[in-house]
C-alpha cells in the first residue's frame, strides 16, 4: 500500500528508465488539503537525467481544492522519449501557506529497482519509489489501437511471468471476449422475450445498448476524459 | 390449443430448459478461459497464497517418486511473522498432488516455471468441474425458477477470489472441487431417498473430500445430519446408510491417515506440526494462549474485515482488493439475503408450510456458517491465519442461502427473472475489468 509524503515548497522526483519506445504518459498520485481561497502550484517536469537540467517537457497545475487522491495523468509526445533513456520526473511545488497541503503517494519499499525517489534532487532515503505508472502510445491506428491497448498489457504480463507466447494469449482473449459479447446478446434476447410481446426489436436494441454502456463504463470508466486531472507536458 | 397456451405462458415467465443449459455452459466456458488467462499472466510461484511452498512439495514428489516426509522447520522459521503453520504442507491431505507430480515427473522440464504452469492447468481444469457440479445442484434445489441456477453459477464464475484460487497451484481448489462434488452428491442422495447408486456416489465423494484439505470436512457432520433427519423413524436404515458411507469413504481415504499414524504417530498432523512450530523457536503464540479474549483478537487482527474482504477478492492483507463500493454492494446483498432468509423461514414455520427440502437448506446454511466459525476458532487458537478463501469448499452452500434469501422478497419469474438475467453480463464484465484493472497491473508494476 502506498504511503504519502508531504511536499513543502521545493522538489521531489523519481528517476525512471524508459522501458519502451513511444512512452507517452506517466501517472502520479497527489493528495491535497486546501482551504478556500488558497492554492498550491506544482510544475511537473520530465527531464533527461538529474544533473543535466535537460528538460524534455513540462506542465503546471494549480490545485485550489482538496482531493483525497488525484491521479495526475502527465501526457507528452511519444516521440520525445526513446527506449532505455534515463529520465527524471521532477515535481516542483510552491505551497503558499499553512492553509495548503500537498502530499505525493510513494512506496516505502523498493518496488522499482531501476529508479529512486529523490528529495531536492538528492537521494536521501534509498529503496523508496514514488507511486507512478508508465504508459506507451499504441502502435496501431484506431480502432485497432483499442484492441492493442487491451491485449498488450496481457502479453507483457505473460511474458514477464514466462507464460505462453503472444498468439496463445491473443487467441484466449479473443475467445473470452467473444463469449462475453455473446452473453450480452443472449441475455438481451432472452430478456426481451419476457419484457415485450409487441416491440421486440426496439426493446432488444435498447437493452443491448444499455448493457453495452454499463460494460464500457465498468471497463473504461476510470479512463473517461471527464473529471480527471490531465496534465499536458510540452 | 391449451397445450400451446400453457407452453407460451411458461415461456413468458421463465426461460426454457435448453436456454438455461446453454447459458450455463457459456458462463462456465467463459470462466474457464478467464481463469486460464489469469494463470498465464501470474508470476510462477507468486500467483497466490503459498503457491511456491506448496509447489515445492509437488516438485519434491516428482523428483523422488514418493510423498515427502515432514522433518520439522528450520530454526526461527516463524520468528517475527504474524502466523504459525497449522498443519505442515507434507502432512495436509492433498491427493491431487500425486497425479500432478506424476505428470510433471513424466512430461515436465528442468524449468520450474514451466512445471508450475503445468500444475496450474490442473487447477484451471477443476474450475469448470466445480461450476458444473454447482449448476447441477442448484438446478435440483431451484427447479421452479430456471434463472436461479444460471445466476448462482454466474456469481461463482465471477467472484474474483473464487476465480483466483483456480488459477495458481494450491491445495484449496481440489478441496473446493471435492467439497462441491460431495454437496451435489448429498443433495442428489437426499432427494432420491438415498438410493443405492446415489449412496455409492456420495460415499466416493466423501472419500475424495477426506483426501483433501480439512476445510472441506464439515460435509461429514452435514451428511450425518441429513441421514438422521430423513430416517429418524428408521434407525436400521440410518445405520445401513451410515455404514455404507463409512466403508466407501474409509476404503478410499484411510491409507493417508494410517500413513500419518505410522510415520508421525499423529493421523491428522496437527499435533506434530504444532510441536515442530514451537520447537523452531520464536513462533508467535496463538492469541488464545496469550490470554486474548475473542473480541480483543477480532479487534487486533480486524478478523471480520479481512475475512470479508478476502472472501470476495485479494488474497492477503491489502493486496488485489476491489474498490470500496464493491464491498458495500456485496455487504448489502448479504444483509438483504439474511433478512429475507430469516423472514421466509420464520413465516414458513408459523404457517406450517416448510418446503420438502427444508432440511437440506438448513444443513447447507449451517455448514457454511459453521465453516466460518471453525475458521475463526482455528485462527484464534492455532495459527492466526486470516483468509475468506478457507470457506470456499462451502461456496455452493453460500450461493444456495444467498438465492433463497433474495427470493424471499420477490419470486424470480417474469420480469424479475429477466432483470436477474441481465445482471449476468454485468458480473461477467466486472470480472473482466478486474483482470485488466487489478490482476495485470499487479504483474506489470
Amino acid at each position: 500500500m502506498p504511503k504519502y509524503t508531504q511536499a513543502l515548497s521545493g522538489a521531489k522526483g523519481q528517476t525512471v528508465i524508459a522501458p519502451t519506445q513511444r512512452m507517452s504518459r506517466i501517472d502520479v498520485w497527489v493528495r491535497t488539503q486546501i482551504e478556500p481561497d488558497h492554492d498550491a502550484l506544482v510544475t511537473f517536469q520530465l527531464r533527461r537525467g538529474i544533473k543535466l537540467h535537460d528538460e524534455i517537457a513540462s506542465g503546471t497545475v494549480v490545485f485550489n481544492r482538496s482531493g483525497p487522491e488525484w491521479q495526475a495523468r502527465l501526457v507528452f509526445d511519444s516521440e520525445l522519449v526513446s527506449s532505455g533513456d534515463s529520465l527524471y520526473l521532477r515535481l516542483e511545488s510552491v505551497v503558499e501557506s499553512e492553509y495548503a497541503h500537498l502530499h505525493y503517494a510513494y512506496f516505502g519499499q523498493d518496488l522499482y529497482p531501476e529508479g529512486d525517489l529523490l528529495e531536492l534532487d538528492q537521494l536521501e532515503v534509498p529503496g523508496q519509489d514514488l507511486r507512478f505508472k508508465l504508459y506507451r502510445a499504441p502502435k496501431l491506428p484506431k480502432p485497432l489501437a483499442w484492441a492493442e491497448a487491451v491485449v498488450a498489457p496481457a502479453i507483457a504480463a505473460a511474458s514477464k511471468s514466462r507464460g505462453p507466447p503472444a498468439w496463445v494469449i491473443m487467441t484466449v482473449m479473443a475467445i473470452t471476449g467473444g463469449l462475453g459479447a455473446a452473453l450480452i446478446i443472449a441475455a438481451s434476447v432472452v430478456a426481451t422475450q419476457v419484457f415485450s410481446d409487441t416491440h421486440r426489436v426496439p426493446t432488444m436494441l435498447t437493452i443491448m445498448l444499455v448493457l453495452t454502456a454499463i460494460v464500457v463504463a465498468i471497463f473504461a470508466g476510470s479512463e473517461a476524459p471527464i473529471g480527471k486531472l490531465w496534465v499536458p507536458l510540452s | 390449443m391449451p397445450c400451446d397456451a400453457t407452453s407460451n405462458s411458461r415461456q413468458a415467465t421463465d426461460i426454457s430448459a435448453s436456454t438455461q443449459l446453454r447459458l450455463a455452459i457459456a458462463i462456465i466456458t467463459f470462466a474457464t478461459l478467464h481463469a486460464l488467462l489469469w494463470s498465464f499472466v501470474r508470476d510462477p510461484g507468486g500467483g497466490g497464497p503459498d503457491e511456491g511452498p506448496y509447489f515445492a512439495v509437488v516438485s519434491d514428489m516428482a523428483s523422488h517418486g514418493a510423498i515427502p516426509e515432514f522433518t520439522g522447520y528450520a530454526p526461527g522459521a516463524f520468528a517475527g511473522g504474524p502466523v504459525r503453520a497449522q498443519v505442515a504442507r507434507e502432512i495436509t491431505p492433498n491427493f491431487l498432488a500425486i497425479p500432478i507430480a506424476f505428470v510433471i515427473g513424466t512430461i515436465g522440464s528442468s524449468n520450474a516455471d514451466l512445471n508450475i504452469q503445468i500444475a496450474r492447468m490442473f487447477m484451471v481444469a477443476l474450475y469448470p468441474v466445480t461450476l458444473w457440479l454447482s449448476f447441477l445442484t442448484l438446478r435440483r434445489l431451484f427447479s421452479d425458477t430456471r434463472i436461479a441456477p444460471v445466476w448462482g453459477v454466474a456469481v461463482m464464475a465471477t467472484v474474483p477470489m473464487f476465480t483466483l484460487v483456480h488459477t495458481y497451484y494450491t491445495n484449496d481448489a481440489p478441496a473446493i472441487a471435492a467439497g462441491t462434488f460431495a454437496t451435489y452428491a448429498l443433495v442428489r442422495a437426499s432427494q432420491s431417498g438415498f438410493g443405492h447408486s446415489d449412496t455409492y456416489i456420495l460415499g466416493i465423494s466423501l472419500g475424495l473430500v477426506a483426501l483433501h484439505k480439512y476445510t472441506g470436512f464439515l460435509i461429514f457432520p452435514a451428511t450425518a445430519a441429513i441421514v438422521i433427519w430423513q430416517f429418524l423413524d428408521r434407525p436400521r436404515r440410518t445405520l445401513q446408510i451410515g455404514l455404507t458411507l463409512f466403508l466407501i469413504t474409509a476404503s478410499i481415504s484411510s491409507w493417508w491417515y494410517i500413513r500419518n499414524l505410522v510415520i508421525y504417530g499423529d493421523p491428522t498432523g496437527v499435533a506434530v506440526t504444532q510441536a515442530a512450530v514451537d520447537a523452531s523457536g520464536g513462533a508467535p503464540i496463538p492469541p488464545r494462549t496469550r490470554g486474548l479474549t475473542p473480541i480483543a483478537f477480532v479487534q487486533e487482527t480486524n478478523w471480520i474485515g479481512e475475512n470479508f474482504a478476502t472472501f470476495w477478492a485479494g488474497y492477503g492483507q491489502k493486496k488485489l482488493k476491489l474498490p470500496g463500493a464493491a464491498y458495500l454492494a456485496f455487504g448489502s446483498f448479504i444483509i438483504a439475503a439474511t433478512i429475507g432468509g430469516a423472514l421466509r423461514f420464520l413465516t414458513a414455520i408459523r404457517q406450517g408450510r416448510l418446503s420438502t427440502d427444508v432440511h437440506l437448506y438448513l444443513v447447507l446454511a449451517t455448514m457454511h456458517l459453521g465453516l466460518w466459525l471453525l475458521s475463526f476458532w482455528s485462527s484464534y487458537t492455532v495459527d492466526v491465519a486470516l483468509s475468506g478463501r478457507y470457506v470456499f469448499p462451502t461456496f455452493l452452500s453460500f450461493i444456495v442461502i444467498l438465492i433463497l434469501g433474495l427470493q424471499s422478497f420477490v419470486v424470480w419469474r417474469g420480469r424479475v427473472a429477466a432483470t436477474m438475467l441481465l445482471t449476468v453480463p454485468i458480473m461477467i464484465a466486472s470480472s473482466g475489468a478486474y483482470f485488466f484493472q487489478t490482476i495485470l497491473p499487479d504483474v506489470n508494476t
